[in-house]
């Protein structure tokens, strides 16, 4: 039996080994399938050709000689609206049409049509145009997705991807979200561990654990209905969906963490500490106020700050409760949009590789470079924590 | 940092928070706007028939979902939300739409959808691949045909004039994917149950999440039926036929783009311009009061 099992030792501890190392190769996979998917958007160029079209005779009088330019690898948009300018302002020589029933999509080809006074020569007016007024193809539109307010990925006018509002929103919920959660799961962790004992605290900490294993949809589902119409009861308000209803539900979906975690790292405090406190004839508040909560002050930050990547990638449940209104918030009675949310609600049926898909994704970029960035902190803080215990 | 600096300023933020919940709302009734996301048919439609291609107002609520745009009205009695016919509930009202100002309006009804009196009507349409073979193009006449068309009546969406089945019946086993608009679910739904009790060995399988899944899934080829409550682009047609795939459009169905208030809403009518007014990015309408027929009907509530 025994001879069995070593010989089976090394493929289950290659197996093991596997399962570790599967964890970074799927991480990596997905940072691979998001890049490939938004990434065009970061790097592509505009670049055009002149093409020589045919134009049916018998249209516009000054529609004799006319070239058209092939524009290839449109970085997007909002070109449009400045590509149309440039060539206007231009249009000493003539004018451009075209434009008018068409969507441009990264890499898509699309003919912009120059009509030139009669009498010029094509190649030397389109030659003219194009060089007296670039397509201009600076950064503009990797710097407008950063800056822009104007969230607007399908509109039939000029399309718009300004992440700015997507990122008030999300940080303003999270904000929110911690600020509820903080004093309650700081409490509750305080409870749990110094507190109470026995069954009690059995009850309790299984219960918010169970608290942890409610579905986001059906926190979405407790904010859309119940907290909708008591925010509305309460405030007198005609709209309950808001940045509070988000904070709350948010609050109450993060919190059942941070009471776990900073529940272990109050544990962690050295039983010692507890006792010198109670020696020096410290009541057990001024124990958990003056010795624990300084001792396991680290280990409770990180405890907060994976709250907060759990509150900034909570989707479906802001989704739901949060109004999701493009509109920068000035009380808590404001809608806001996430951007998770904005990814849930819209990627589902943009158009694959389009403009308005492939910016949905720079949108998960963002979003994993920020839980990236607090989750690390979160690890650092707790290193420094364990650090200094051992030192 | 330590907990003796950071535990008053918490607390008096939080105080602070607390005494700015109490504060009321304004003494005007502000229209709760309620939106679809940015992507769905219905959005389309309702952007290019209202708003006239312009953009919508940026604090409107985009629901992901035709009937989360009814329910929420329903909870929310300032609200306004525009979706499909089929979805009103107790809580709801339509409103009449009006083409013009002083006239009274039209109710969106099945028998108004199929005259084309409502002034928001439009086409809901399935694609193909290609022509239709076998089990779906049987499937396809059955839609077509005076059942398909009573369940169609029956959903509260607007009948075609009914065809008859050329095709054969589907012989054996077959099973075939719709996929697509969630205005047309409901209705969908109710076709592929029929069709499955009538036709048990046709296994219909069907899925929603919108116009543009649909369509999506048209261009890669991967789905049979494609429901979509608004006409596939020319782009995006071109881009089916990159792919080796020929869609071919069928209209199936008439769906009356209803506007929902809640039940207790003093308003019946409204014109299109002013719903252009109180959606559009540059209109001027904001709050209940604004609107001809609010006010009135608050002070004289039974008609």
């Amino acid at each position: 039996m025994s001879r069995l099992a070593d010989r089976f030792e090394p493929g289950f501890e290659w197996l093991i080994r596997l399962s570790g190392w599967s964890a970074i190769f799927f991480v990596f996979c997905i940072f691979i399938f998001i890049f490939k998917e938004g990434g065009p958007y970061l790097w592509n160029e505009l670049q055009y050709e002149s093409v020589e079209k045919e134009y049916p005779a018998g249209g516009d009088a000054a529609a004799e000689v006319l070239p058209a330019v092939k524009l290839t690898e449109l970085p997007y948009e909002v070109v449009e609206e400045r590509l149309l300018e440039d060539l206007n302002e231009a249009g000493a020589e003539g004018r451009i049409e075209g434009f008018r029933d068409v969507r441009l999509e990264i890499g898509e080809r699309v003919e912009v049509v120059v009509y030139l006074e009669p009498g010029t020569d094509p190649e030397k007016g389109l030659a003219q145009i194009l060089e007296a007024h670039p397509l201009r193809q600076d950064s503009s539109h990797i710097t407008e997705f950063f800056t822009g307010m104007e969230w607007k990925p399908e509109s039939e006018k000029v399309r718009k991807f300004g992440i700015v509002k997507l990122l008030i929103g999300t940080l303003s919920v999270t904000f929110l979200a911690i600020f509820f959660a903080v004093p309650f799961s700081l409490g509750a962790a305080v409870y749990i561990s110094e507190f109470c004992t026995g069954k009690v605290r059995e009850v309790l900490k299984i219960l918010i654990e169970l608290l942890a294993a409610i579905p986001s949809v059906v926190w979405g589902f407790i904010g859309y209905t119940i907290l909708n119409t008591t925010i509305m009861s309460v405030t007198g308000r005609d709209d309950g969906l808001n940045l509070l209803n988000g904070g709350i539900v948010l609050a109450l979906m993060s919190a059942p963490i941070m009471v776990s975690l900073a529940e272990d790292a109050l544990k962690a405090v050295p039983d010692s500490y507890r006792e010198a406190a109670l020696a020096l004839g410290a009541s057990r508040w001024q124990t958990v106020y003056k010795v624990l909560l300084p001792a396991a002050k680290n280990g409770i930050l990180a405890a907060v700050l994976l709250g907060v990547g759990r509150a900034i990638g909570e989707t479906m449940a802001v989704l739901m409760v949060t109004g999701h209104s493009l509109v920068i918030p000035g009380s808590l009675f404001d809608s806001v949009r996430t951007m998770t949310a904005t990814i849930a609600a819209e990627l589902g049926e943009a158009v694959r590789g389009g403009g308005h898909y492939r910016s949905l994704f720079l949108i998960g970029i963002v979003l994993m470079l920020i839980t990236m960035t607090v989750n690390l902190i979160a690890d650092l803080v707790v290193k420094g924590f364990r650090g200094r215990e051992h030192a | 940092m330590s907990f003796r600096h950071v535990m008053p300023v918490v607390a008096v933020l939080f105080t602070s928070l607390l005494v700015s919940c109490t504060g009321s709302g304004g003494g005007e009734d502000v229209i709760v706007l309620i939106n679809r996301q940015n992507s769905s048919g219905t959005y389309k439609y309702f952007q290019k028939r209202v708003l006239d291609d312009n953009d919508f107002k940026s604090n409107t609520k985009d629901q992901s979902g035709s009937q989360a745009v009814v329910d929420l009205v329903g909870n929310m009695p300032k609200a306004i939300g525009y979706s499909g016919m089929g979805y009103k509930t107790d809580k709801v009202k339509f409103l009449r739409i009006a083409a013009e100002k002083g006239s009274s309006g039209v109710l969106p009804s099945v028998a108004s959808t199929k005259d084309g009196s409502y002034p928001l009507t439009r086409p809901l349409q399935v694609y193909t691949k290609g022509q239709p073979q076998g089990a779906v193009a049987h499937y396809l006449q059955w839609i077509l045909s005076a059942e398909g068309q009573e369940i169609v009546a029956a959903e509260g969406y607007g009948p075609l004039p009914p065809k008859p089945i050329t095709a054969p019946p589907p012989a054996g086993d077959a099973a075939f994917q719709v996929t697509g608009s969630d205005t047309m679910l409901q209705l969908a739904q109710a076709w592929a149950a029929a069709y499955s009790e009538k036709f048990p060995d046709v296994k219909v399988q069907l899925t929603g999440g919108g116009s543009g899944v649909g369509i999506a899934g048209m261009i890669d080829g991967s789905v049979d039926i494609a429901n979509a409550s608004r006409k596939m682009k020319s782009t995006e047609i071109a881009k089916a036929k990159q792919n080796g795939v020929d869609p071919k459009e069928f209209e199936v169905a008439k769906d009356a783009l209803s506007v929902y208030v809640h039940k207790d809403n003093p308003l019946d009518t409204i014109t299109i311009a002013d719903l252009a007014q109180i959606y559009g990015e540059d209109g001027k309408i904001s709050t209940w009061q604004q609107i001809d027929g609010y006010s009135k009907g608050n002070e004289d509530p039974a008609p």
